[in-house]
């Protein structure tokens, strides 16, 4: 059995009358330490998934295992140990606490789990050694992005969901994010999801999911992933 | 585990929202330090007097006595109570003084440095030692009268009447500067003063004070209850004491009367008796000199005495000579019988005096064993009023105490029952029916057996004085005497006569016998002469002397007599601490500013709940995706939680400390200060009360977690998804006005966008319509009730009473004099008219407690120029008639009384009265009972005594001035003006009014903050909002207009519901505030409203000036850049 297992899952979002199946039976697996691009068009249900699996949403069937755990039947607070322990999440708009610092930022993630990495090392990591006393409002989109890819990482997940981290970045800041999400998967051995709409990206993946209309249209395994350096779009 | 980080973030949170956290702080420290500051503020004021109180042994009960109280009779009067821990005796005097040309009413107390009860507290120099010494009290200190000083006191009753002022003190009788009423000069005392207790020359106490042994303290309702039972206990005690040492004085009167008479009478008839003797005896005497005179003979005469001595002459002589012895035998025989029946008499006498001696060891017995008897009832009895009052191991009678204590059984002990019962025990508990009716029946033996001894002592004192008398007939009577010197003369005679008859025969020895026997006749003739005019002399002297004697003797009885005709019935007043001026008047006092922390923190707790929620709802709105974030790396809910409720929770704690702090200190001592104008305080009580600190802040933190919970409860059931995402308004409601197409289609696209903001957030639209409501019906309320209690007064004192002074009659019988004296005071220049009337005082129960009653009696129905009586609703015009009475309006709400109803008084002696109710009148101050004399003399069983005369003046007058010629008719006790009673009124309003100044300056405090918070949430929340107007090209004064339209709308849906709020608010806080004898004026003013209006109006647009600033400050990306 695949590390992931991610079959036959539904979400159905009930608008009043209207139903609107955001995911419909998408099937897929992942093995450990797979990098994974997500692929597809806007509103495809690339976030659903990527939220699913990250268990800030519930599917409406289907079944979802991890590391032969199963996810779905998960509720509460097995749910959020899930999260604790086991995700790292980077959101497209970053969402960090204006409020902490940058190293603050990162510890607030880190306090949750044991085995956790050292906050102001991953931070030097990820090329912020001198802005770690920095507030978010005082860095810009591809430091902040840095930033909330150290706070994912810094909990040593298994797993690490990245939904569309270049969307708000400019080509070279979104490439720098790219490589570091790349080095991560590479050095760290970490599996990592990377969400999408641009199909250059799927290159450097050794997994590409394509999604549309809520299914999966198509599943190929990369054998000779690029560098995300070479890749150009 | 709390997650540091988060409590970091949490403290750069509030750091960042500084001035809301702040204005939320100040809300909760108004609504905790008015809370604590009002209730405390009371509690300190008790405190204060408390202490003042038992540590200078305020008396519990003290009794006034008409004709004074002997130490003596304190000391028996003692054993008759219970629970007695002091009783002492002391000198109080109302005097006019004049002290620097002008009237003074002066109280004067006696100060014995011994004495327990009602020390005064020495607050500067020292207490008077020397006779020449006094203290005087603050005001009169205040007034300019120092240390030193020396002043004059015209009082009968002092031996040193110059005195110099050695200290100032203050007397626990006297807590209000008000210090109370007395019956000289105007009614008011203007000062005390104390002098040293030997300066008082009396012999009797005129006052007696009683403090008993008891834990509980002033103006507790513990305090109250024991009080009242003591005062009852008290006051039967004293007036039984002096009933029967008024009967013993009477007794004893009587027995010295009688015996006064009899003796009177027996010396009467002795010294008239010793009198006639005398006289005769002059008599005699003067009959004897005549007779000696005209033995004596001439020469010629014993010539032919001697020549015609013949055969014949001799048997004349012979003749003679028997005929003397035959007298001298009958003197004899009648001597004799005198002596015989005299000794008879003396025997009788005797007999009769053995007689009465008899009767009177008769009557000490009797009289003994009676007395003892006498004692056992009255001992019975007490011990009766003890079963009765439920003392405990006192056995029924035939009943006796085990030898353990712990029993009551019957002798042989067949029967018993636990001692603790008491007496009752033997009923089972309960009291027993037949103890009263066998206490009555015993009552009545006792007196009966009183009179029994007391007509024995009678008859025993006038066998004595009887007995006086006849032992002095027994000293030799006169006349036996004289009955003995008869017979002795004639023997005389007889022998002198046989010594002539023997002498007859030599003629010279005749002559000189003859001349002999007229020298000798001579002498005796002048030695007569010499002895009557010296018994007239001293029996003239005599006469003087026992007439003059007599005469005192028979005034004395005379004046013995009156006084036992005058002598009335001792009456003694007995007063405990409620009927002291400025202690009852304390209670009331506090009681009101303790009610004003009622409803009011109801109110600030209120606001504090929505203010909260206010801060809490906008942060969620502000943080929603930073929640989400934080639920996505997988942090609890209640981690995430602990940010809010550090934030409302700390907001409280701050404030709730800072509360204590005006509430424990800055409010109390402005409270002293304003009270400081009513009462004498002696020190200043601060106390920290942490009941009310606890309750206080209890409550606002249960309010600030609460309204935290509430609000946080919906944002966190959200699923971290979907709380990324902007908040999903559930579908926007159009506004009303949409709904009516032509009024909307005409609006400018501005004003459609303001209004539909307000109906599209819900929460802040309500949010901001109860903030300012909120505090508009604070402020009302604080106007409202400041105008209540103001108003009060003008308005019973000018249009209710109309009348200028109220004149007491004194206790006259004569009616003519009265209506003299009532026309000699209706003719003074400055008086206008008066109108006769009955007052009346009664008391009747309400709610346990005893409120007191004025009733007065009109004799028809032209009382309107001085009373005018108006229906409470109707305001009309209200008329007495023969089958009812008016009542006052506070009487009838409290009693839940309607016209047709009844209401029950009762008098003095506790015996109820139902009146019915024709009619209920406006009245503010106060509980009066209207009626006319008919229905007055149907009610009551007797037509009602003329004791009032109500009087209008007119013109400018010296208020003094008029007293005085008022009081010189004679026909007064006292002159009370109503602009006097007025006067105090005004005072306690003027600081209650102040008090609700407080309320007002906090609620316009609260205002501010409150409408700093609403601003500054409404335009943090929109930022977003904001600055997208602007992006799209909004000019800034547009933008502003469109969020002040908003908020202008908003505040006039506010007003509208503040003026609601505001008036049921109003309305229940005067209801709160009120006390028992007092109407507050139930109103909502149209200028208090027009004044709440405005002042937020200009405090509403006065914020929205920060919104000018707000939007042109605003921070265009960094408000687009997060993607909310
Ligand atoms: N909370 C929601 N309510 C209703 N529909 C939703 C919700 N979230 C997503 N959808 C719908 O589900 C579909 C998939 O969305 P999403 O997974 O966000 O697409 P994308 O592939 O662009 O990330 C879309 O059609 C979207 O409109
Ligand atoms: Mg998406």
């Amino acid at each position: 059995m695949a590390y992931i297992e991610f079959k036959n899952i539904s979400k159905v979002y009930q608008m009043g009358e209207i139903s609107i199946k955001a995911l419909n039976k998408a099937s897929f697996s992942i093995e450990k330490g797979e990098l994974v691009v997500i692929l597809g068009p806007s509103g495809a249900g690339k976030t659903t998934c990527l939220n699913i699996l990250g268990g800030m949403d519930e599917a409406t069937s289907g079944t979802l295992i991890i590391d032969g755990v199963e996810i779905t039947k998960l509720k509460g607070k097995d749910l959020i140990k899930y999260r604790r322990h086991d995700i790292g999440f980077v959101f497209q708009f970053y969402n960090l606490i204006q409020n902490l610092t940058a190293l603050e930022n990162v510890e607030l993630a880190v306090q949750l789990c044991k085995d956790h990495l050292n906050p102001e090392k991953v931070l030097k990591k990820v090329g912020l050694k001198d802005r770690l006393d920095n507030f978010p409002s005082q860095l810009s989109g591809g430091e902040q992005q840095r930033v909330s890819i150290a706070r994912a990482i810094a909990k040593n997940p298994k797993l690490l969901l990245c939904d569309e981290p270049t969307g708000a970045l400019d080509y070279k800041t979104g490439k720098q994010i790219l490589k570091l999400l790349e080095d991560t998967c590479h050095k760290e051995g970490m599996t990592i999801i990377i969400v999408t709409h641009n199909s250059a990206i799927a290159d450097m993946a050794d997994k590409v999911i394509k999604f549309k209309n809520g299914q999966v249209e198509e599943i190929y395994i990369n054998h000779n992933p690029r560098p995300i350096e070479s890749i150009e779009w | 585990m709390v997650n540091k980080v988060l409590i970091k973030e949490t403290k750069n949170f509030i750091r960042k929202n500084i001035k809301t956290y702040i204005a939320q702080i100040i809300i909760v420290t108004l609504g905790v330090g008015f809370f604590v500051g009002m209730k405390i503020s009371s509690l300190d004021l008790q405190d204060t007097m408390t202490e003042f109180v038992e540590n200078n042994n305020f008396y519990d009960v003290k009794v006034n006595l008409e004709y004074g109280i002997e130490a003596n009779d304190i000391s028996q009067l003692k054993t008759t109570l219970e629970e007695v821990k002091y009783i002492e005796g002391a000198y109080t005097q109302d005097i006019v003084n004049n002290l620097d040309g002008e009237d003074y009413v002066i109280r004067l107390h006696s100060y014995n440095s011994k004495n327990k009860i009602n020390t005064t507290k020495l607050i500067d120099g020292e207490n008077p030692k020397n006779n020449n010494e006094c203290v005087i009290d603050k005001k009169m200190h205040n007034d300019g009268y120092e240390i030193g000083d020396e002043i004059t006191i015209e009082s009968d009753l002092l031996k040193e009447k110059k005195l110099k002022i050695v200290g100032v003190i203050q007397s626990p009788e006297y807590l209000a500067i008000d210090r109370g009423n007395s019956t000289l000069l105007s009614g008011k005392i203007n000062y005390y003063v104390f002098v040293n207790e030997a300066n008082v020359n009396s012999d009797v106490y005129s006052d007696l004070y009683i403090k008993y042994d008891t834990n509980s303290v002033a103006f507790t309702e513990m305090y109250d209850d024991y009080i009242e039972r003591k005062e009852i206990e008290a006051t039967y005690a004293v007036s039984g004491y002096f009933k029967d040492k008024y009967n013993e004085i009477i007794t004893d009167q009587q027995i010295k009367i009688t015996s006064a008479k009899a003796e009177y009478e027996a010396e009467k008839a002795k010294i008239d008796a010793q009198f006639i003797e005398s006289e005769n005896e002059i008599k005699n005497k003067e009959e004897l000199l005549n007779d000696t005179k005209k033995n004596i003979l001439t020469d010629k005469q014993i010539d032919q005495k001697i020549n015609s001595i013949s055969d014949s002459t001799r048997n004349e002589e012979k003749n003679k000579l028997n005929n003397l012895k035959k007298q001298m035998n009958n003197a004899k025989t009648a001597y004799d019988n005198y002596k015989k029946n005299y000794n008879n008499q003396i025997s009788n006498t005797q007999k009769r005096i053995n007689n009465n001696e008899q009767r009177i060891k008769e009557l000490n017995t009797s009289i003994n064993s009676n007395t003892a008897k006498l004692n056992a009832m009255k001992a019975q009895y007490n011990s009766m009023n003890d079963y009765t009052q439920g003392s405990t191991n006192k056995c029924y009678p035939g009943f006796s105490l085990s030898s353990d204590g712990k029993r009551c059984c019957y002798p042989g002990g067949f029967y018993c029952y636990n001692a603790s019962f008491g007496y009752n025990g033997f009923f089972g508990g309960g009291t027993s029916p037949t103890i009263n009716a066998e206490k009555v029946a015993l009552k009545a033996e006792i007196d009966q057996l009183e009179n029994t001894i007391s007509n024995q002592k009678i008859e025993k004192a006038s066998l004595e004085t009887e007995n006086i008398s006849l032992r002095k007939q027994l000293t030799i009577s006169s006349e036996l005497s004289s009955y003995e010197n008869k017979y002795l003369n004639a023997k005389k005679q007889y022998e002198e006569q046989l010594e002539i008859y023997n002498s007859m025969g030599s003629s010279s020895k005749l002559s000189s016998y003859y001349k002999k026997q007229n020298n000798e006749l001579r002498k005796t003739v002048s030695q007569y002469e010499q002895e009557i005019s010296a018994a007239k002399t001293d029996l003239n002297n005599k006469k003087n002397t026992a007439y003059q004697q007599l005469e005192s003797t028979r005034l004395e009885i005379q004046n013995g007599e009156d006084m036992i005709k005058t002598l009335s019935y001792p009456k003694s007043y007995v007063f405990d601490r409620k009927d002291n001026a400025g202690y009852g008047q304390f209670i009331s006092d506090i009681e009101k500013i303790s009610n004003l922390a009622i409803v009011v923190p109801v109110v600030f707790y209120f606001i504090t709940f929505f203010m909260i929620s206010a801060s809490i709802n906008r942060m969620l709105y502000e943080e929603r995706n930073q929640i989400g974030t934080l639920k996505a790396i997988g942090i609890r809910d209640n981690e995430i939680l602990i940010k809010y409720l550090i934030y409302s929770i700390s907001s409280v704690i701050i404030g709730s400390l800072i509360g204590i702090i005006v509430g424990v200190v800055i409010l109390p001592l402005f409270v002293y200060f304003i009270y400081e104008m009513l009462y004498e305080f002696p020190f200043y009580n601060l106390n920290f009360n942490f009941r009310y600190f606890l309750i206080a802040s209890g409550i606002a933190l249960v309010v600030a977690i609460a309204s935290t919970l509430i609000c946080c409860k919906e944002t966190f059931k959200e699923k971290p998804v979907s709380l990324l995402k902007a908040k999903q308004e559930k579908e926007t409601v159009s506004s009303i006005f949409e709904k009516i197409p032509k009024f909307w289609n005409h609006l400018s696209l501005t004003t459609k966008i303001s209004l539909k903001n307000i109906f599209r957030y819900k929460a802040r639209m309500l949010m901001t319509i109860i903030g300012i409501g909120g505090c508009l019906a604070l402020m009302l309320t604080g106007l409202s009730l400041r105008t209540s209690i103001t108003e009060m007064i003008p308005t019973q004192y000018g249009k209710i009473f109309k009348v200028d002074a109220q004149i007491f009659y004194k206790d006259l019988s004569s009616r003519e004099s009265l209506n003299e004296g009532t026309e000699k005071i209706l003719a003074l220049d400055n008086v206008n008219k008066g109108l006769i009337s009955n007052y009346e005082t009664y008391t009747s129960d309400y709610n346990g407690k005893t409120i007191n009653i004025n009733s007065v009696t009109f004799y028809d129905n032209n009382f309107s120029d001085f009373i005018d009586l108006r229906d409470y609703k109707t305001n009309k015009k209200l008329k007495l008639d023969d089958n009812g009475v008016i009542i006052s309006e506070k009487l009838a709400t409290m009693n839940n009384i309607r016209v047709g109803g009844v209401i029950k008084l009762k008098d003095k002696q506790q015996k109820e009265y139902s009146l019915i109710v024709k009619g209920i009148a406006k009245n503010y101050i106060e509980h009066y009972v209207y009626m006319n004399s008919n229905y007055y003399t149907k009610a009551f069983g007797q037509e009602p005594r003329n004791n009032m005369l109500l009087l209008k003046t007119k013109g400018n007058y010296d208020e003094l001035e008029l007293a005085q010629k008022i009081n010189d008719t004679n026909i007064v006790s006292q002159v009370l003006y109503v602009s006097i009673a007025e006067k105090a009124y005004e005072d306690v309003m003027n600081n209650l009014a102040l008090l609700v100044g407080v309320f007002v300056v906090f609620s316009i405090l609260l205002i501010f903050a409150v409408l700093y918070n609403l601003i500054n949430i409404n335009v943090r929340e929109r930022s977003k909002e904001i600055a997208t107007y602007k992006v799209l090209g909004f000019k800034n004064s547009k933008v502003i207009s469109i969020i002040k339209r908003e908020n202008i709308i908003l505040m006039l849906f506010g007003i509208i519901f503040g003026l609601i709020a505001g008036y049921i608010l109003s309305i229940i806080v005067i209801k709160t505030c009120e006390v028992e004898n007092l109407n507050f004026i139930k109103e909502v003013t149209f200028n208090n409203c027009i004044i709440s209006v405005i002042a937020t109006i200009i405090f509403t647009l006065a914020f929205s000036m920060l919104i000018n600033s707000y939007v042109k400050k605003i921070n265009l990306t960094e408000s687009l850049k997060s993607n909310e």
